[in-house]
This record gives structure tokens, sequence and C-alpha cells, in this order.
């Protein structure tokens, strides 16, 4: 006994046997817990002003969490380490500080086996896939039918993508950029094989497309300082050879009849044609709107032409038509008395040509300019000087023209878009050809570090050892409000053959032999298990659909038997005189008086 | 009263005898403090209470009759009793206000009161200052005068630049899921339902009242307008309507309303029992009598060691019996109407602090006499009880989300955990004892009495109901949908206290701290307990525990922070000053303490972790 008590001690003399023993220290402990401590306050603070996600990135799943973690871990085992030889009232000592250091072990386990997935079933439908929640980028092996999965890197920050597979374990893929949505934008290049003119412009409020015409360009944006209705106006380019010369002619109304024949507007109390009708009134607007008290002009409303014309016939049928010049041979009829309808329709013909237009063109030799043509028939002109961006001030509006471009070819980029309605992640890597673009759930083809890759950025589904099929979701509120009570799900569970390990199933996708089916109710708090898999009631989509939660922890049980070690040790340490050592100052345990020493 | 217990109450005359200093000055003036506290809170109720005086005798009567009336509402049946406070609690900030207080027109009146005046009267009601706004910086963004308290819906729905504020919370929460409201639009939009309710009064607000024999959804009936089928229903709410103006039988209008719902269907048997118990329990308020008792039996424990008169020992007895059976029968009855486990929301919960904290003292007193458990443990109770009635902890009778329902383990852990609460509150009352006793009154520590020995031992107990409760928690996450640890915030916060307690044993392990450092940290200690508990729901409202969101209180357990620093401060200067004493007793202490070998000289100042 001696002699070990002092081979241990020589141990703890040695340089590092001090180390050991200052690691294993309350002196080490209670910084190196008051730091975990500080941390995850700051953790809850950043998930309280941001959300879980920043939280989990920026403390609980950094690299300095884990050294801390990794540090308390180590200080733990040293701690008993260094007490050895154990005496029988180490033992509450002893099982509380090895069932944390088993958590912790545990929960570093946990963090790389646990599979988390989720299975969204509507009434009537079988799975027995689930989807991984996370984001991951596969490296698949493109087979017949489909496509086989040879590794998977999971996303984690942009640190860069590395397989395991020992053929690719020297590349080294680096993540340029992540977006979370993405969104198909026309990008314009000047590199087209014909000659085709676009311009990017820059145009302030009150500018708008031109209805018809070769228009190709980009309208970059628009300066909000500028009222929208201080100016309206269509811009157009026109298309490398065409010509262009504003319209003279105004649009006109006039009323057509079934055959075609064409009655110009006169006076009221005119006779229309041979029609046996007669216009007996007739108003002109040129900002219509339609208020309460029917058609009215108004001063400060859009540019809208349109005709009212009242038709009476000697029978005394009287009918109203409203045309538009918007809307050319559909007009607003309204029988106002009498049974004979006119067959006659109001209608406007002529060049559609309402809103003033700005023309920009590129000449024969090079130089652009810029015609604004105003409906009123007067006609501006401005030339460029040669220098861009080129600005001009048309109708109050500042508009720039940014580039022209002699050969425009339009193409479709992505680009990053708000997380609204389209699911359509975008990650962007390096690889031997420059930046590629992986889309979410989209193989594509890539060169990396020579080797010819078929990478993957997107969900990666699971094979479940069991299919579900959901009969039927039930939703039960309390009575009188839209507050769900509780929510279930009756499922039919048809066992699939065991699959031979979880890594096997995730990768696999043979069809396994069926047995029969069985009833099962799924609801909150009451899981579906089988093979290490067990399925929740996690949440419902409308009226029949149903979100289950899937997940395989294998650090459960571990965990449990840690937790229940920790506590036993927690309560021996506590009130167990034999088993500990007590606390200086402190009787054991209740109602003894006088201390306690070791 | 159980024997044991009396023996242990009557055993204590030694302990007093010894430590009856203490009790003379510390307790008592911990005692003082909160008895001044609990007439503030309570006397306003009382009188309110009596100042319905001998007039209102036959008042009473249609009030009870029409109080008794099941509602449904918040998705469960209960008397309109309790409808009409919650509305009253809605508009004015409290259910009942004292003669001389609150919004005029409903001060002194009970708020069965207010709900028929909005059926009878609504114009009126929407014209007269009813809705109280205390937040300050709200009144001066909408232009109302930050001075007056109360403001008629009227006022509220002409403010326009209260509707800008509250439209563009809503257009900023319908864009951005995860945008929160801040204090003074959450305020503000509480301004606006209030006064909205009041101006659906106006538009003749139905109510379901009527119970049906083919759905669990109560038929709606409003006074001029009622569901198909039901006019009769409405014609009597009509004529309760017309007698309550009049002051003509408005007890029989209200029976004719009782009969005319009754010969459509009936309320279910167990239902109607629920309220008429709910009806008891808004009457009787067992909170307020167990905080009474508690005050009762302080203040005869603090009789007997002054005077040792037995008979003062046998008072706080009964008193005890009196206040834990009126908190039993409190929780009883929660449990009772509502259905569900009595530790659902914050309100609850505190309550739950309250009785564990009793309960505790009395075990820690049965196993210890000398101690002070028992004091502690009524002090501690009784400030439970005090916070959850003083604050306004927000819906204390609510529905229940469905991932909390019916499950064993989920009642285990919320009870646990705030059993855990409940030591930690006791170790803290006892700290501050210390603190006053040896610290700022400065009067020397009797060694028999070891007061932190046993704040010592309830931070243990504390620490393993904590940890347990915990880990259950952890249990019944994984059960419940698949994880055992997720980082919560509110689960952090349970490890953040979890390792900051331990800390503590571990510097007192390692001798870095003695007496004074161990009461100093009980004290924080509690703090972080406050936060997590308390914190997390009210202030930081993120996480998955969102059943206890709420708002209300923020200043009150500020102030409550900001005092626990000074006083702590003070502490902290009242024994630098007396540092040649201390030196003098810590030398004795010495002898006493064994020590690990590497415990560092006992200069150094406590750590504050």
């Amino acid at each position: 006994m001696s002699t070990t008590d002092h081979t241990i001690r020589s141990w703890k003399a040695t340089p590092l046997g001090r180390v050991a023993k200052f690691i294993g220290s309350v002196r080490l402990a209670v910084p190196a817990l008051t730091l975990a401590a500080g941390a995850m306050v700051w953790g809850t603070w950043i998930e309280s002003t941001q959300d879980r996600a920043a939280a989990a990135d920026i403390v609980y799943g950094s690299w300095w969490f884990m050294l801390l973690m990794a540090l308390i871990c180590a200080s733990l085992v040293l701690s008993v380490a260094v007490r050895y030889p154990w005496k029988p009232k180490h033992t509450g000592f002893i099982i509380v500080h090895a069932s944390l250091i088993s958590l912790i072990t545990i929960g570093f386990y946990t963090m790389y086996s646990k599979i988390e997935a989720r299975v969204i079933l509507a009434e009537g439908e079988t799975s027995s896939i689930a989807v991984l929640e996370d984001r991951w980028v596969q490296l698949l092996e493109p087979s017949i039918g489909g496509a086989r999965t040879l590794d998977r890197f999971f996303l984690a920050g942009d640190k860069p993508i590395r397989f395991d597979l020992e053929s690719l374990s020297d590349i080294r893929i680096e993540i340029l950029e992540q977006w979370d949505n993405s969104a198909e934008v026309t990008k314009i290049t000047d590199d087209g094989t014909n000659p085709f003119h676009a311009i990017e412009i820059a145009a302030g409020p009150g500018a708008r497309e031109a209805e018809s015409g070769d228009w190709l360009g980009q309208l970059i944006a628009t300066d909000p300082a500028i009222p929208s209705n201080a100016a309206a106006f269509a811009v157009r380019v026109i298309a490398t050879g065409e010509t262009w010369t504003p319209p003279t002619e105004r649009p006109y109304a006039v009323i057509t009849d079934s055959s075609g024949t064409e009655y110009a507007l006169g006076a009221a109390g005119e006779p229309i044609g041979q029609t046996g009708w007669t216009l007996t009134e007739i108003a002109q607007f040129q900002r219509a709107t339609i208020g309460e008290s029917g058609l009215i002009d108004r001063p400060d409303g859009p540019a809208n032409p349109a005709t009212l014309v009242v038709l009476t016939h000697a029978d005394g049928s009287v009918e109203q038509q409203i045309g538009f010049e918007k809307f050319r041979g559909e007009p607003f009829v309204q029988q106002q008395s009498g049974e004979t309808p006119s067959g006659l329709v109001l209608t406007y013909l002529g060049p559609s040509f309402t809103d003033p237009t700005l023309a920009i063109m590129r000449d024969d030799d090079g130089t652009v300019h810029a015609i604004l043509a105003d409906p009123d028939g007067s006609v501006e002109t401005f030339a460029h000087d040669g220098a861009w961006p080129w600005h001009l001030t048309v109708m109050g509006t500042p508009v720039s023209v940014l580039r022209s471009y002699p050969n425009a070819r339009a193409s479709k980029v992505l680009a990053e878009a708000d997380a609204q309605d389209s699911n359509s992640p975008v990650l962007t890597i390096s690889t031997d050809s420059g930046p590629e673009q992986l889309v979410w759930n989209t193989p594509t083809p890539v060169t990396v570090g020579g080797h010819e890759l078929v990478l993957q950025y997107g969900s990666v589904q699971v094979q479940l050892p069991f299919a579900l099929e959901l009969v039927d979701f039930r939703k039960l509120d309390y009575p009188g409000v839209d507050m769900a009570m509780a929510f279930e799900s009756d499922v039919m569970v048809t066992n699939l053959a065991s699959p031979r390990s979880v890594n096997a199933a995730l990768l696999a996708s043979e069809g396994p032999t069926l047995a029969d089916p069985f009833e099962f109710k799924i609801f909150m708090n009451h899981p579906y298990e089988q093979d290490g898999w067990k399925v929740y009631q996690a949440s419902f989509i409308g009226d029949s659909i149903t979100v289950f939660q899937v997940t395989y922890d294998p650090g459960l049980v571990p965990m449990y038997i840690a937790c229940t070690t920790l506590c036993i040790g927690i309560l021996l340490i506590f009130y167990s005189r034999k088993l500990s050592f007590g606390h200086p100052g402190i009787p054991a345990p209740f109602g003894e008086s006088g201390t306690t020493k070791e | 009263m159980p024997s044991a217990l009396m023996q242990s109450v009557v055993q204590r005359d030694v302990a007093l005898r010894s430590t009856s200093g203490f009790l003379s000055s510390a307790l008592t003036t911990v005692a003082v403090l909160v008895a001044v506290m609990a007439a503030i809170v309570f006397a306003p109720a009382a009188r309110a209470q009596d100042s319905t005086g001998d007039a209102a005798v036959d008042s009473s009567q249609w009030q009870k009759a029409l109080g008794l009336i099941p509602i449904q509402d918040g998705g469960r049946l209960m008397p309109l009793d309790t409808f009409a406070r919650r509305l009253a609690v809605d508009l004015t900030g409290r259910a009942t206000w004292r003669e001389g207080k609150g919004p005029e027109g409903f001060s002194g009146r009970p708020a069965i009161e207010l709900f028929a005046d909005l059926i009878a009267r609504p114009q009126e009601v929407f014209r007269s200052p009813l809705i109280a706004i205390n937040h300050e910086e709200l009144k001066r963004e909408i232009g109302f005068d930050p001075d007056r308290k109360f403001f008629s819906p009227q006022e509220i729905m002409r403010a326009e630049p209260l509707h800008q504020l509250v439209g563009a919370m809503r257009e900023r929460m319908a864009e951005d899921s995860n945008a929160k409201p801040s204090a003074i639009e959450r305020k503000a939009a509480k301004v606006q339902n209030a006064a909205m309710a009041v101006a659906m009064f106006q538009r003749d607000r139905q109510f379901p009242l009527i119970p049906r024999t083919d759905s669990e959804i109560y038929a709606t009936v409003g006074t001029a307008t009622a569901e198909p089928g039901y006019e009769d229903v409405q014609a009597a709410l009509w004529d309760f309507r017309t007698a309550y103006l009049t002051g003509d039988d408005v007890l029989g209008a209200v029976r004719n309303l009782e009969s005319t719902i009754a010969d459509h269907a009936s309320t279910s048997e167990s239902l109607a029992r629920n309220v008429r118990l709910e009806y008891f329990y808004n009457h009787h308020r067992p909170w307020i009598w167990a905080a009474v008792a508690n005050g009762v039996a302080l203040l005869c424990l603090i009789g007997f060691a002054v005077t040792r008169l037995k008979l003062f020992a046998v008072l706080a007895g009964v008193a005890i019996a009196a206040a834990l059976g009126e908190q039993f029968l409190g929780l009883w009855l929660r449990i009772d109407i509502l259905d569900r486990a009595p530790v659902s929301n914050t309100y609850e919960a505190v309550l739950w602090m309250g009785i564990v904290s009793t309960l505790f003292g009395l075990v820690g007193q049965a196993f210890n006499r000398k101690g002070l458990y028992l004091a502690a443990g009524l002090v501690a109770s009784m400030l439970c009880i005090i916070f959850s009635q003083l604050v306004p902890l927000t819906d204390q009778t609510n529905s229940i989300p469905a991932v909390l329902r019916s499950n064993y383990w989920l009642i285990i852990h919320v009870m646990t955990i705030v059993a855990s609460y409940g030591a930690f509150l006791l170790a803290a009352v006892l700290g501050h004892t210390f603190l006053i006793r040896d610290v700022v009154l400065r009067r020397p520590a009797d060694p028999n009495a070891r007061l932190i020995v046993q704040t010592y031992r309830l931070i243990q107990l504390g620490l393993v109901l904590l940890t347990v409760g915990t880990i259950l928690g952890g249990v019944w996450a994984a059960e419940s949908w698949g994880r055992f640890w997720g980082w919560d915030p509110k689960e952090t916060w349970a490890l953040i206290s979890i390792v900051l307690y331990f800390l503590v044993l571990h510097a007192r392990y390692s001798g870095w701290i003695r007496d004074f450092g161990l009461a100093v940290l009980s004290v924080i200690g509690f703090i972080s307990i406050v936060w997590t508990f308390y914190g997390v729901n009210y202030v930081m409202a993120a996480g998955l525990h969102s059943y206890g969101f709420g708002s209300g209180g923020e200043k009150w357990v500020g102030l409550w922070a900001l005092g626990e620093v000074l006083f702590l401060a003070l502490c902290f200067t009242r024994r630098k000053a007396s540092s040649a004493q201390r030196a003098e007793a810590e030398r004795s202490e010495e002898h006493e303490v064994a020590q690990s070998e590497t415990a560092p000289p006992d200069e150094s100042a406590p750590s504050t972790a």
C-alpha cells in the first residue's frame, strides 16, 4: 500500500503530474465552469435577440465552446484520476464526476450520431422515406434509374467540403457563398452573335416599359424621392436596324356595326348611318376613372382615354356604351330601356399611343440618341454626348442610360432572393472552372482538383425500416376557440426487413421484403418506436396533413443511465457520510451538530 | 396539525432562547416588512368587499345569481363572474377597485356590475374613462396626458397615432415571422383591444351562454340579436337589461334569464359543478387567506420567541395549519376547475413554490429543531403569494396547448423544478437573515444555531431537485419530440443555475468562501433562479417554454433585483468597516472548519462568480 502511495506521489511530483493535478483541480474547474456559464448566458441572449440558429452558430456549436466542454471533461477525468488510490469515501465523488464525463461524451457522440428527420404525409399517402432537416452536399454516382450516394457532407457554416472517400481525401471544396433562397433574373451581356440593341437604364418612377416593341434592357433602380405621378412615359428601345418615327396619328373612337362598317362619331343628335339609331349623348375622357357617379375625368389619374355614348332607337330603346382606348372593341354596354340591342360597337382605331414615349435608338454609325414623342404631336430629341452613363431629364424625371449593348444577349441567372414562396437555396463553390452554383436538390457535374464529380446540394433522404400510411389525422380544438387541444394520427405501419445498420439504411434504396401492416395511433407524447427509430407527432398542416418528427438517437439510453447515476452520486455526496467526505464546516446529514472532517 | 410538528414548535423553545436576540431583530424586521407589503396588497381588496355596504345586500343577490351563469370563453366553461373579472382586468388592470381608487364609476363595485353596465349602457361606458394605460412612453407617443391613468374607449378609438403604431407592428409581423413587438407596441395593441372590446358591446355583442344538445359549442346571444331559435333568451337578456337600468326586481330578471337558458338544454352536472366551484374560488380567495394566516403564524412565532408563552406556539401551529389548508384548497380547486396540473403557468408555479416552501420549512424543522427553517418557510411562502397577487401575471386561468396536456412526466418535471425554486428561495431567505444579523446588525453569530449550515443544506436540497427536474424535463422532451437537450433558453438557464450553485459548493469546499460568501451567493444564486423562472419567459420571451410567456411585473422584479444588489453592497461595506471584528471572528472559526490543503488564506474576498 505504501509503495503504491509512493509511486502515485512521485508521479504527481513530475512536471506532467503537476499539470494534470492543476487541470483536475477546483482552481481550473471554477473558472472553466464560470466561463461556460457566461457563454451560455451569451447564447440565450443571442437567441432572444436574434434566433435559435444564430445562437447555435455563434456559441453552442462553435469550436471554442466544444473546446471548453472538452477542457471541462478533461478536468473531470483528471480530478478523478489524481485522487487514486480511491477510498470508499470517494464513491459519491467518483460516481458524480464519472457521470458528468459520460454525459459530455454522450453529448459529443449524439452530435455526430443522431439523425433528425421529418415525414410529411397527407391522408392516404404512404412513405418509408424521411427527409433530414439539415443541409447537405452529396456526392453522387450516376447509375441506371437514378443516382447513388457515395458520400455526404453535413454543411455547417462555411467550412470547406471534404469527403471521406479515400480517392477524394485530398480535395477541399471551398464554399464561396450560400443563399437561403434564389430566383431567376434576366441578365444582359454584350456577347450576342447577332447585332441586337439593348440598354441598361436607371430611371425614376414614372418611366415604364413600353407595351410593345423590342424592349431589352434592365431597369436598374428607381428614385423614390420623385412622386410616382410626376411623369408617365414609356421607355422603348429600338432594335438595331429598325427605324422608328413617332406616330403622328391619334387614336380615335368610332362606332362599327356587325358588318365592320365604321361610323364616325358626330355631334349629339346626329343619326348613325342607316342603322336607325341616333347618337343622343357623347362625352370624351382623357383620364377616365369609374367613380360612384359613373365615369369621371380625374385630373390626377393615369392617362386612360375613354368615350361614353348614348344611343337611342326610333322604337324608344336606349343604350349606353363606354369604350376605352385600352380595351378596344370591348365597350361596356348597358341597355337602359327598350328591348332592341343595337348590335353596334363603340371602339377605338388608330395607333396605340396614349403615353409619351421615350425611344432610344442606335444609329448605323454607333451613336445613340433618344426621341421623346408626345401624343399631342410634339417631339423632343436628345443627343448623346458620348459619355456613359448618359443622364437626361425627361418630363421632370431623371433617366440615366448606363450602357448601350450593340450585340446584346439575354440570359437567365440566379440571384439571391428573400425566403418567401419558393425554397431554392443555392450554394456557390469554387471549382477548377471558377465559381459554380449548386441549386437545391439538383445534381450538378463539376470538376474539382481534376476529379469529375456530381454534387447535389440539398436535403438528404433516409430510408426507414418501416413504412407509414396515414389513415386519418384528427385535430381536436378546445370548445369554441381555434386552439388545438390534441392532435393525433392513425397510421398503418408496415415493418420492412430490418436493415443491416443505420449507415446501410441511410444509403440503401433496395426494396426490402414486406411484413403484414398493423394499426398504430401516434399522438403527442406517444411516439411509434422501432429499431431505435422513433416517430413523433410534431405538427400538422391544414386539416389532413400530418408532420412527423423522426429520430434515431443511439445516445439516448446511455444518456438516461448517466443521468440516473449522476443523481445517485449527488445524493451520496450530500447525504451519505460513509461514501463521501462531507463538506468543511457542514454537519452531515440533517440534525447533526459539530463538523465532519475529511 | 400533526403532533410531531407541534412538538417541534414547542421544542424550538430551547433554540429560541438562545437565538432570541436574533429573532427580536432580524426576523422582526423581515416580518414587519412583509406585513406592511401584505397590508398594501390586500387592504384594498378587503375594503372593496366592505364598501358594498347594507344597501347592496339586495344587489349582491342578483350579482351572485348572474355570476353563476355559465359562459363558454377561452376554450372552456366558466362562470360569468370569471368572465366579468377577466374583462375588468383587461380593461382597468384589476378585477376590483376600492372606493376612491381606480376608474370613476367602477371603483368600489364588483366586476359583474361592469359587465351589466356594458350590456345595459354601452354608450355611456364607451365615453367614460375606464381603460388603464400605465405606460408613460405610450401615452406621450399617442398624445395622451401622461398624468392621467384612465382613458375612455372613445378617446382611444379616436387616437390615430395609436392605431398607426399597432398597424405598423402588424404589418411588420406579417412580413417577417421572426419580428417581435416592442414593449410599447405590445401595450398599444392591448389598449386597442380593450377599447375594441367595449366597442363590441355597443354593437350588441353576443355571448356563448346557451348549451346545446347537439354540439359542444354554446349558442350565442345578445340583448338585441341571437342565433336563430334562441330569441327567448335574447328577450330575457333584454329584460335583464331593462330591470338593471330601472333597478326594478333585477334578481327576478336574472332568475328568468337562468330558467330561459335552462329551457333549451342543461349544462352537464360535472361542468355545472366546476362553474359553482370556480365562483366559490373567485370569492373565497384562498391565497389571500393563506397569506394572512402565514402572517399570523409569523407574528405568533415572534410572540413566542419574545414571551415564550406556549399559547403563541399553539396559535402559530393553528395558523400554519390554516395557511396550508387554504393553500391546498386553492390548489385542489384549480386542479378540479381547470382539469389540469396546477403548474401550467407562471402564476400557478409561484403559488406551488409557496406551498413547497412551507412544506420544506416544516420538514427541515422536524429534522433540525434548532433551525429557523419554519420561519423562513413561512416568509418564503408569504412572499410567493404576495408576488403572485401583486404582479399582474397574465392570464391566470387559461387553456393550455396540446403539447402540455395530460403527461405524467411533464407534471413531475415542472413540480420538481418549481420545488427546487422553493428550496432556493428558502435558502435565500436564510441567507438574508444571516446577512442582516451577522453583517448589517453585527450581532455575534450563535454557534448553536448555525444558520449558514441550514442555508447550505437548502442549497443542496434545491440542487438535487433542480438537477433531477432538469433531467426529467430532458426525458420528457426526448419522449415527446425526440430531443433530450436543445439549448433552449429555459433549459440553458436551468443549467446555468445548476452550474452556479455547484460552483458555490465547490468554492465553499475549497475554502474560497466562508459563511459570508455563502450567504451572499445564496442571494445571487436566487437572482439567477428568478431570471430562469421569470426573466426567460417575461423578459427574453424566447424558446420552447412559450406557454409561460407573458408580460407584467418587469418593473417590480427589476426593483427587487436592484434592491438586492444594493443590499449586498451594504453588506460588503459593513463587513469591511468591521474588518477587525471579522478577523477575530474568523480566527475562532478557523479552528472549527476543516480545510483542504489547497485552501487559500481567508483574506481573499468572497468570489461572486
